[in-house]
């Protein structure tokens, strides 16, 4: 593990998140500027990311999400096969696979999820989410 | 995997001289210390390209919003939610009904 990794990732951005961040939404920027500024990382699940390319057809703001995860401060968080029961489960409480693997990965790093969705999510108090205003 | 390193002779006032002389390692000190400036340089200076302007002030509410979500959740209570979560798929796997709601 290197030093950067050993940086607690404290804020998973969703697909609505990262959508806003391409679309320069500040609500979706400065929460992520903040996180490095306090020496942590921000992490976007493999599935969101696939997620987020599969809509964002602009080549800039394709150009911009390979930025954004080049970041020395951005961890691309996989999802575990042995974890299949508990990504289920949540696949069936979000109704969205990617949702379902950001919420498997706020819990295992302790993280805070970044969205504009977060009814999707639950009861309010079911995750820890961040809303993002529209 | 350790990856390559240089030897580099720097010069630093007293402060700075004062402070790497207490730390048990003093190259990963200055290691660290790089590494988190750069993430921030980088950050900002990607910000700057696509012309998005950041304030203090939105950074600081952004923060005080991350810190209220973390208060409200202690490792315990992510711990929690795993373990029911589990529990109840593992119930639902016996029992064969459809999740409902666990956490």
């Amino acid at each position: 593990m290197t030093p950067d990794e050993e940086r607690p990732v404290t804020l998973v951005l969703d697909r609505s998140a990262v959508l806003a961040y391409l679309a320069g939404s500040i609500h979706a920027t400065e929460p992520v500027g903040e996180v490095i500024e306090d020496r942590q990382r921000f992490g976007i699940t493999a599935v969101t990311v696939a997620e987020a390319l599969a809509l964002v057809t602009n080549p800039k703001d394709r150009e911009d999400l390979h930025v954004l995860l080049r970041m020395d401060a951005c961890a691309v968080l996989s999802t575990w096969g042995e974890d299949w029961l508990e990504l289920s489960y949540w696949r069936g409480v979000t109704s969205r696979a990617d949702l379902a693997t950001t919420a498997m990965a706020a819990l295992e790093h302790r993280a805070s999820i970044l969205t504009r969705e977060g009814a999707l999510y639950g009861t309010d108090g079911h995750l820890p989410v961040i809303y993002m205003p529209q | 995997m350790t990856s390559p390193v240089r030897k580099l002779s720097i010069s630093v006032p007293q402060d700075v001289a004062a402070t790497l002389a207490e730390q048990p390692n003093a190259s990963a000190y200055i290691t660290q210390a790089v590494r988190d400036r750069r993430a921030v340089d980088q950050f900002r200076a990607e910000q700057a390209r696509r012309g998005v302007q950041l304030t203090e002030e939105g950074m600081a509410e952004a923060r005080a919003r991350r810190r209220r979500v973390e208060a409200e959740w202690p490792a315990e209570r992510y711990d929690a939610v795993r373990e029911r979560v589990r529990e109840h798929m593992q119930d639902d796997l016996v029992g064969g009904d459809r999740p409902a709601s666990a956490a």
